[in-house]
């Protein structure tokens, strides 16, 4: 079986060079597409032949962390756009439409009245003054609540994505499994399932379970089964109007939810994860502080009868006499009104400022009979000094729980920009480990197309060299058949 | 006397040598025959005995025909997986149109369509046992019990769970449940897992795994029906309480059945730790979902698997080996088949890999084990032995003739 043996040998080579060349070509072709990993042709001898495996360039460990790196990421990002959002309405404090500078406004314009208290456009002014900022709290109320209602619409998305992305994934992972049964080449289906499962790990955080046969189950990054063997139900109840400080409807995973304070086995990282937290904690945070703003607004202007009964004074809780409960004030941002006895727009008059006397006769402060046109700046002095005056808040943990309203009010707004600042840093540094992290996988399992075409060279050489056999053998043949 | 003698020694010589190239052509012919084996002609001479010193009367050659059965040609990769070599001892049990068996070396098997079975390039039927009623034990020296190997015929299968495992790590730090409100005494739980399992006709049933840690070293598993709401928390499927040590180790027995209407699953938690690290449970059980048949695998020692859809594989059919004491004295037939004859002795059937057989390859091919080169030297060697007898022939003919001119 000599030169018959040599010359089927020879094909058999010269079939897996081709093939060889052929992979080469196909990660030439991948070098530009992220998800792609370098696939390798595994050459196998055989009694006299050789035959080509293809497998592919796989790093379990650098992909784990590519994963977790983009969850994490994704996660801060949501948080960092949600403050950004609020801090581009608000303003920061210099900025004059935000409620610490039109706190400041305000005390300023009641230091003028009070310096001039016959003149009623001083007065005028201060009201004005005091409309601004009720319009400020009100539009901060406003903001965060479009935050939280963006945040919750954002995260109905992310569930239907989730859920689609699973379906996807199902069919990913059944190609593979029947491939690996048949023996076929699954490189490319894994590379499909590679990347549904990177959009998947924006979404949300997971980890992952190489099982028999090339299946792969998903758990959450908090250990609920998200994908075993078919696709789990994720679920969002959508929240059509949130209420002012109350949390949205949680994301459910079979009856679990995986948001919200209430979860057994809360999210860590993600998109949902930090639309959750944003929804549900750092936006109604801030909303709380601004509640507190116009609590203490209310009780800074309040009026006091002889016998001892408080009213309110300038702010009204949506033009009620009575004072706001609370802490918390929940919503009084939002109601926050002047009162209509001193509103010139509601017909009121701008001289009880001065005087008192918004919520009645008993509540007068000034000695001076009404209608007698005699003025004192004692009222207005009172009030400009409540402003500056030290009073208990209902802080939340990060600010200081008794300073005054000018100073509470400057605090928050340095809270949020605190908030916004660490949250961009955080999201910065996550950017960086993810970067990292993509590099590092991309080297260990990218395509080098120096590589590959140093490959073929070698390639091109063996398959020369087969062809030249081949020739060789068939001279022979011919010797042998001329002879005949 | 001795030169008729002569004349006859010239012919048989010559008709030796016109079967040797009979023999050679037929071997280029089918040089590319997969499973084709190569037929070389072997002489041995008559001689006519008694003769008396002096007198010298030429015998005859007689024309043995050898098959190199038992000789393996080269193996060839090929691209389809029911392409089938015989690395080693062994032939194919096929059957032709007619029912009748025959060994072959040619693995060229293709699905015929009408049939679902794997005919080869010569028509014959692969036949291989049924491994429907578990595994077969071949007779030794029939061929009863074979049925031609039909991967297609087999339905849609289903396969019930009866086993499943939940192993990982349950937190150490998390916070006792309060007394009395653990299921099924109460709704109150600490995490929760699910288990896929599948009922025997293929239908999905997820399984609610409830662990609930009732005091610091001891947490409870309670399992239910996922799709059975109103069984939550009463009446669990099965629980399992799980006691830790010191170290974090489960001590308890991590084991319990679950009992779903007759049928019973075994759950395994013996995996389970308790240490001061994040919730990290993961569990899997057998069994599979409906699914068709997709394809076939075929291993080294002649199982062939059916893969279902899901990627789950079967072992359908069993393809044996048949092997006789004399390869070589096998009778060809069309077809590269052989027929058993007295000389190489009964067929022993047995499965690949055992007994001396060799193994099944999958996605190769037996190439013929002629060499043409070998076949061409061969052919000139005979057409000049050929050629020498002619002469033989010419020579003791002339002598004849200048005898027969003697006579006027």
């Amino acid at each position: 079986m000599g030169l018959s043996l040599a010359l089927t040998t020879a094909r058999s080579s010269i079939q897996a060079n081709a093939a060889q060349i052929a992979v080469a070509s196909r990660n030439v072709a991948g070098a530009s597409d992220p998800s792609y990993s370098r696939k390798i042709a595994a050459v196998v001898t055989l009694n006299g032949g050789v035959r080509v495996a293809v497998a592919r360039a796989s790093d379990v460990a650098l992909y784990t962390r590519m994963l977790g790196a983009t969850s994490d990421l994704a996660g801060r990002d949501a948080v960092l756009n949600g403050l950004q959002t609020l801090q581009r309405t608000l303003g920061t404090a210099e900025n004059a439409t935000s409620p610490a500078a039109s706190l400041g406004a305000l005390g300023t314009a009641l230091h003028s009245a009070a310096n001039k208290p016959d003149d009623p456009a001083l007065l005028r002014a201060a009201v004005e003054r005091a409309r601004d900022l009720a319009r400020s709290l009100a539009d901060g109320a406003a903001a965060v609540q479009a935050v939280r209602q963006e945040a919750d619409g954002a995260m109905t998305e992310s569930v239907a994505r989730i859920n689609g992305l699973l379906g996807q994934f199902d069919i990913a992972n059944r190609a593979v499994m029947t491939g690996t049964a048949l023996g076929r080449d699954v490189t490319d289906d894994l590379d499909t399932r590679d990347r549904i499962l990177a959009s998947l790990s924006e979404e949300i955080g997971l980890t992952t379970q190489v099982r028999e046969g090339g299946d792969v189950a998903i758990y959450t990054d908090s250990g609920l089964p998200l994908f075993d063997r078919g696709p789990r139900r994720v679920s969002l109840a959508p929240t059509p109007a949130l209420a002012a400080g109350v949390a949205g409807a949680a994301v459910m995973i079979e009856g679990v939810p995986v948001t919200g304070a209430g979860s057994p086995m809360p999210l860590q990282s993600g998109r949902l994860a930090g639309l959750s937290l944003l929804r549900d904690k750092t936006a109604p945070a801030y909303g709380a502080q601004l509640d507190e703003i116009a609590r203490g607004l209310v009780l800074a202007f309040r009026e006091r009868a002889a016998d001892g009964t408080e009213r309110a004074g300038l702010f009204t809780n949506a033009g009620s006499a009575l004072l706001p409960a609370g802490p918390p004030a929940t919503g009084l941002a939002a109601a926050l009104r002047l009162n209509p006895a001193v509103d010139p727009q509601g017909g009121g008059s701008v001289d009880l400022l001065r005087d008192g006397g918004m919520a009645g006769g008993a509540y007068r402060s000034n000695p001076a009979a009404a209608g007698s046109g005699t003025a004192y700046p004692d009222r207005l002095r009172a009030l400009a000094g409540a402003l500056a005056q030290a009073q208990s808040f209902d802080p939340g943990p990060d600010l200081r729980g008794t300073a005054s309203l000018q100073d509470f009010a400057a605090s928050s707004v340095g809270w949020l920009e605190a908030r916004r600042k660490e949250a961009s840093e955080d999201s910065d540094a996550h950017a960086t480990l993810l970067s990292r992290a993509s590099e590092a996988l991309s080297n260990a399992t990218g395509v080098n197309t120096d590589d590959e075409t140093a490959q073929t060279l070698k390639l091109e050489q063996a398959y020369a060299a087969s062809a030249r056999l081949i020739a060789l053998i068939d001279e022979m043949l011919k010797t042998l058949i001329n002879a005949v | 006397m001795s030169l008729f003698g002569v004349l006859r020694t010239g012919v048989s010589g010559m008709n030796a040598q016109s079967n040797r190239i009979g023999t050679i052509s037929e071997n280029v012919q089918n040089s590319s025959t997969t499973g084709y084996k190569r037929t070389s002609t072997e002489f041995s001479s008559l001689l006519i005995e008694g003769s008396d010193s002096g007198v010298y009367n030429s015998g005859a050659v007689e024309t043995v025909l050898r098959r190199s059965i038992s000789e393996d040609g080269p193996v060839a990769v090929t691209s389809s997986g029911s392409d089938l070599a015989i690395q080693g001892n062994g032939f194919f049990v096929v059957q032709d149109a007619n029912d009748r068996p025959y060994l072959t070396r040619a693995g060229n098997f293709v699905v015929d369509g009408p049939t679902g079975n794997l005919v080869n390039a010569g028509g014959f039927t692969l036949m291989g046992y049924s491994l429907a009623n578990g595994e077969p034990t071949p007779t030794l020296n029939t061929f009863d019990g074979l049925v031609p190997v039909n991967v297609t015929s087999l339905g849609m299968q289903a396969r019930a769970t009866t086993a499943g495992e939940i192993a990982g790590n349950l937190p150490a730090d998390a916070t006792p449940v309060a007394a009395g409100t653990a299921p099924p005494a109460g709704a109150a739980f600490s995490k929760k897992t699910q288990l896929a399992t599948y009922d025997p006709q293929g239908r999905k049933v997820l399984l609610d795994v409830y662990l609930t840690k009732t005091n610091a070293n001891t947490w409870s598993a309670s399992v239910y029906d996922s799709s059975d709401t109103a069984s939550f928390p009463a009446t669990p499927l099965g629980s399992l309480a799980l006691t830790f040590g010191a170290d974090g180790r489960l001590t308890s027995p991590g084991t319990a059945t679950l009992g779903l209407g007759g049928r019973t699953i075994a759950l395994d938690m013996s995996g389970v730790t308790q240490l001061a690290a994040a919730y990290d449970l993961k569990g899997q059980a057998d069994g599979n979902a409906a699914s068709a048949v997709k394809g076939s695998e075929f291993a080294a020692d002649g199982t062939v698997y059916a893969i279902y859809e899901d990627g789950s594989r079967v072992a359908a059919f069993k393809v044996p080996l048949g092997d006789v004491t004399s390869p070589d004295n096998l009778t060809p037939r069309a077809g590269n088949v052989f027929e058993t004859t007295p000389e190489s002795g009964t067929v022993q059937i047995g499965f690949a890999t055992t007994g001396g057989r060799g193994a099944i390859k999958s996605g190769a091919l037996e190439q013929s084990n002629v060499d043409v080169s070998a076949e061409l030297t061969a052919m000139i060697e005979s057409q000049t032995v050929y050629t020498a007898n002619s002469k033989v022939f010419m020579t003791s003919n002339e002598m004849l003739d200048t005898l027969m001119n003697l006579k006027r």
